[in-house]
């Protein structure tokens, strides 16, 4: 919050596409998409770099969501 | 003390070429430092006026499209997210229950630990390149309303009405983009929600009606909000979804007495008694259409709060504003028992006119 502006703010996390295999390595589950295992919460269709649009935490695992419209809308 | 020569050995050099080139070179090092310092106001000047971000975008969008270059892409990408959705959401913010909509901040992830990513506990968009900059905006929108919308009482509101709150929402800042929007928000948001929640659409051009008339923001979300939080821990919590549709059809049939040509509005209109949502609803006229000043204005709150209403809306329109702080100063001060909340703007008065200004009260025990 800069010294001018005192209202609250609300933090959007977001990877750009340039840092995305680096980050998904870094929370661990680059192996898991590149090997095929990993699948979207909603929709259950394999993930792979292409189709991932967000990555979540939910009960202390890390879920995926794919970039099906269905899907986005759920986020 | 042998350190301290040490470290005299090592600076020294340092600072005298440092000292050399700025005392050899004054001009040049007036203007850096002035660089520097225009830069720095105009970075708290970015992060306070959402215009200085959508201009700096409007500069940094092309170079990044040329460049390719991965500072400047990220830089670009902020940029112009933030400053456009920062705009809408203060415009927004005007209209919405106090402490609704909060400055959105885009948070670049490179590298985080995986129990960190857990503990976080918030989700990672993947923001596409550049060229796909209206489907970045209008994910980022409408993920940002759907965290800040009801607050603490998202999980008791009903999914149809959650979600058909922030679509509508989401669609009134889209519109005001470009036909590219548009089209992305249409495929990516409105379509697949339309056929997950079958209602949508009826639920939409409810809010549209009641909003042409300032009510949607104005009475509907303000009272939802509350019924919410009264009965969030309370065995009424599964019933937010009637009262909302209650609320609707109620406003609904407000509207209807008021755009029918005699216009007269039957009492049991002027408030609305259900199981959760008792308000009252009171439109501040034109000074000149009352015989009797302010004091008919606090008659007719003190009747609603007496036949059971917890909350009093209060609606005036800009161009009588006086008038209507007038009526809201009145009834606070003789009113026992009751509060000012809140004073809000809508984006319509109840005329139907753009830009309105309303006001609620609460009963005090609430």
């Amino acid at each position: 919050m800069s010294i001018f502006n005192k209202k609250p703010k609300y933090s959007i996390k977001a990877v750009q596409e340039q840092d995305l295999v680096s980050y998904l390595k870094s929370i661990g589950v680059l192996g898991l998409i590149n090997s095929g295992q990993a699948s979207c919460q909603f929709c259950g269709s394999q993930i792979i770099l292409d189709t991932l649009e967000a990555v979540s935490p939910k009960d202390g695992k890390i879920v995926f969501i794919c970039s099906n419209k269905n899907c986005i809308n759920q986020i | 003390m042998p350190q301290e020569t040490t470290t005299q050995n090592i600076t020294s050099p340092i600072a005298d070429w440092i000292t050399s080139i700025v005392v050899g070179h004054p001009v040049l090092w007036f203007f850096t430092a002035l660089i520097l310092v225009i830069f720095i106001i105009l970075y708290f000047i970015g992060q306070t006026f959402p215009g200085v971000q959508i201009v700096k975008s409007k500069i940094f969008i092309p170079l990044a499209r040329w460049s390719k270059h991965r500072g400047l892409t990220k830089m670009a990408i902020k940029s112009d997210i933030k400053g456009h959705v920062n705009k809408e959401m203060k415009e927004l913010g005007k209209h919405l229950p106090s402490g609704w909509i909060k400055e959105m901040d885009l948070d670049w992830v490179q590298q985080e630990d995986p129990m960190g990513f857990i503990s976080d506990d918030r989700i990672v968009l993947r923001i596409r390149p550049v060229e796909d900059q209206n489907r970045n905006f209008v994910n980022t929108t409408y993920h940002f309303l759907k965290q800040v919308m009801f607050p603490k009482t998202n999980n008791v509101v009903p999914d149809n009405h959650l979600e058909g709150t922030v679509i509508y929402l989401c669609r009134k800042i889209v519109n005001r983009r470009n036909k590219e929007t548009i089209t992305v928000f249409e495929d990516y948001i409105l379509e697949p929600a339309i056929q997950k929640h079958k209602k949508l659409l009826t639920y939409m051009a409810d809010y549209e009606t009641i909003d042409k008339r300032g009510f949607f923001t104005g009475t509907f979300l303000r009272e939802l909000h509350s019924v919410a939080n009264e009965v969030r821990f309370a065995p009424g919590r599964e019933s937010v979804g009637r009262e909302a549709s209650e609320i609707i059809k109620h406003i609904k049939e407000f509207i209807a007495k008021y755009e029918s040509e005699d216009r007269v509005i039957p009492d049991s209109l002027w408030i609305k008694i259900g199981n959760v949502a008792k308000y009252g609803l009171l439109l501040v006229a034109h000074p000149g259409k009352t015989n009797f000043g302010i004091d008919a204005y606090i008659n007719r709150a003190r009747e609603k709060f007496n036949g059971g209403a917890n909350r009093l809306y209060v609606f005036g329109t800009t161009t009588e504003s006086k008038f209507f702080n007038a009526v809201v100063r009145g009834i606070e001060g003789t009113i026992k028992d009751t509060e000012l909340i809140e004073i809000f703007s809508t984006p319509n008065d109840y005329r139907g006119d753009t830009d309105g200004i309303g006001a609620v009260f609460i009963k005090k025990s609430l």
